[in-house]
């Protein structure tokens, strides 16, 4: 009950906070606004070509219908390119030069993903799954009852047995979807802000002391604080996505819980960042610096101003990986995207392994010592 | 009953010892004085009795339970009146001492009744939905009290609560404090001004260099500092005054006469007031003003540690 009560104080205090909540809240939507309307006139945010290489050993009927896929999906924008050397095909793969690598052998057909693994890498992935359902499903039509595929015009794969979904929807991303989610998982970043402020502010407005002259344990304190920060920011972050769905018109995807799942695991690991500071720094004004230093890089690094790949450098590419928000805004991208799950448990561990890590930090400096 | 005692209690920072030995022990239904200059230990000696500090050596007991063994159950019938004002700027006055109470385990009606209770004591009520950010330097050290009882303590500590405000919310301040006492709280308070511990505590400790150098009322604590009274008598004329025969009143051991002034120093454990006033009568020596020095707590203090108690 009293975490509930410090809770409670933690999340007036914030919310009262007119400045905060103006940077928190105000500061994202006129950036969505701003960024959105500029890259709107230009293009859409383009996942360009799909580039994939293949190498094809497949038997006869295989063959025929991936022949019959290439062409139909070279329409949606999705290139194959032929490559004989199996080798030299995963190498290239491993290059990250394609998103994707197909090698077709006798009845088999195995995908090699590119290990950057981006959307365009699982658009390929889920159109070859596709397809290699398609076909199992005709080749066992065709061994029961091969009247059928006859009746229907060819031993080859008939076109319409090649379900292939349209990408369009999937691949298809404005500036405002781009914007709303970059500059949402940006702005938390700055919810570390509070985290610190939760702590120092005990301390330079003498308030700590009489907390702890209470009966209150001092988990209960600090459980109290980081929940009230956290729920904060996941208000203030509630706010800008609403807002930018029924304002700007943003496409937060159709499973919006994952999509706060992922959001709030940012938003516990700035909190623990920022409630370890408070301990670490005990000068607030120090620690404010500090995060502003650093949140404008790491921002960077997870493409929130653009996109990484857009820079063209391996190295920033590589460098991103350090970057938490890469993954968490690779993890929302994919799922509202392409309902790719695939990089949420990755962005879930990316923040709440080193959000305990600062919890517990947090826990063992208070114990320690106080405010 | 006892409410607070210590017992040879030490505590260091690292070289410094802040509590040297320190003994006290107050008795339940007191106004405590705790008298000392910056860094006597007052305040150390106040966070140990919270809980708020642990201490190297000793023992201490808080309603005849050990501090260290059960903090807890202390704590929930202590309130803490901070030598800074300790609230948040951005919540209401209400929604202050609402958190400070509800801490301390209040809720439902209970909660509220005790906020509008305390807020009532303060003065406070009407500015209840009023943020402190806006109060004056008086009204946020009342607030700051109010946080500080609405959960009805047997203990209250307050650490030199009138530091830097007017007058008027001193006085208040001071009424609290003796309404609260009668309200059934012990009350410790600590402060420079003399005046205040004088007119409002029942005992007084003074403290130097972490330790309790002299300890009793405000007559005991004057009385180990000297054994004599002056009496100033202004008349219109001196004629007709007699040195000696002054002199030979019972008690008076000097006179000394300056202009139309003249002064009387007795014995104090002699009580000759009357009679000093009888001699100037029966000469139909008119008196002009009269004026009795007594020594007060900042003539003790500076005669125990040799210096002054603001120093």
């Amino acid at each position: 009950m009293r975490i509930l009560t410090i809770m409670l104080k933690e999340i007036k205090e914030i919310l009262y906070d007119k400045k905060v909540m103006a940077i928190m809240i105000l500061l994202p939507i006129v950036l969505i606004g701003i960024l959105g309307f500029a890259f709107s006139s230009t293009s859409d945010i383009k996942l360009g070509d799909i580039k994939v290489i293949y190498t094809d050993e497949g038997d006869t009927i295989l063959s025929q219908g991936f022949d019959i896929f290439i062409k139909e999906t070279d329409k949606m924008g999705v290139k194959f390119v032929e490559i004989k050397d199996v080798s030299k095909g995963i190498s290239e793969i491993e290059k990250r030069k394609y998103d994707g690598y197909v090698f077709l052998k006798g009845k088999d057909i195995t995908f090699y993903k590119n290990a950057h693994g981006d959307i365009k890498t699982e658009i390929a992935a889920s159109m070859i799954d596709s397809f290699a359902d398609t076909f199992k499903g005709m080749t066992a039509i065709a061994s029961q009852n091969p009247a059928f595929l006859k009746n229907s015009g060819d031993i080859n794969l008939n076109r319409e047995f090649i379900k292939i979904t349209s990408i369009d929807r999937k691949v298809k991303q404005t500036s405002f979807d781009y914007y709303s989610v970059t500059m949402l998982t940006l702005i938390i970043l700055y919810g570390a802000m509070s985290g610190v402020f939760s702590i120092d502010m005990e301390r330079t407005k003498k308030t700590g002391r009489r907390i702890l002259a209470s009966p209150v344990k001092k988990y209960e304190i600090l459980m109290g604080k980081v929940l009230g920060v956290t729920f904060s920011v996941f208000i203030q972050a509630l706010i800008i996505v609403l807002f930018s769905k029924y304002i700007f018109g943003t496409n937060w995807g159709k499973d919006i819980v994952t999509v706060f799942v992922i959001i709030i695991s940012e938003i516990i690991f700035v909190v623990g960042l920022g409630v370890s500071l408070g301990f670490i720094i005990k000068n607030g004004a120090m620690a404010q610096g500090l995060l502003n230093g650093i949140i404008p890089f790491i921002a960077f690094l997870g493409g929130s101003y653009i996109p990484v790949k857009e820079m063209g450098s391996q190295f920033i590419e590589k460098l991103s990986n350090f970057s938490p928000i890469t993954w968490t805004n690779t993890a929302i991208f994919n799922v509202i995207l392409g309902g790719n799950y695939q990089y949420v448990p990755t962005a879930l561990m990316v923040n709440l392994i080193p959000a305990a890590f600062f919890i517990v930090l947090s826990a063992y400096l208070f114990r320690r010592e106080a405010f | 009953m006892k409410i607070v005692k210590m017992k040879d209690v030490i505590k260091r920072f690292g070289d410094v010892i802040a509590l040297d030995n320190m003994n006290l022990e107050i008795e339940e239904g007191e106004i405590y004085g705790l008298l000392g200059p910056n860094g006597a230990g007052k305040t150390t000696a106040i966070s140990i009795i919270c809980g708020l500090l642990n201490f190297d050596r000793g023992e201490v007991y808080v309603f005849d339970k050990n501090i260290r063994k059960e903090p807890e159950f202390i704590k929930k019938s202590i309130g803490i009146v901070p030598q800074d004002v300790a609230i948040y700027g951005d919540l209401t006055a209400y929604e202050n001492v609402k958190f400070f109470a509800s801490l301390y385990g209040l809720r439902g009606k209970e909660l509220k009744e005790s906020v509008e209770m305390a807020l009532e004591f303060v003065g406070l009520s009407d500015k209840a939905k009023e943020v402190p950010n806006k109060f004056s330097g008086g009204m946020k050290r009342r607030l700051n009290i109010a946080c500080a009882i609405a959960h009805r303590p047997k203990l209250i500590i307050m650490d030199e609560p009138t530091v830097g405000i007017d007058p008027q919310s001193r006085n208040h301040i001071l009424e609290s404090v003796k309404k609260l006492n009668e309200m059934g709280s012990t009350i410790i308070y600590t402060s420079h001004y003399m005046e205040e511990v004088e007119a409002i505590c029942t005992r007084i400790s003074i403290m130097d260099h972490g330790k309790v150098i002299a300890e009793g009322t405000k007559e005991e604590l004057t009385s180990m500092v000297t054994d004599v009274n002056t009496v100033y008598i202004e008349i219109g004329s001196i004629d007709g005054i007699k040195e000696e025969e002054l002199k030979g009143i019972k008690g008076v051991k000097a006179v000394e006469i300056r202009d139309s002034t003249i002064k009387i120093t007795s014995l104090k454990d002699v009580s000759n007031f009357d009679d000093i006033i009888h001699y100037f009568i029966s000469k139909n020596i008119p008196i002009r003003n009269l004026r009795n020095e007594i020594p007060d707590l900042e003539t003790v203090f500076l005669t125990l540690t040799g210096r002054k108690l603001r120093d």
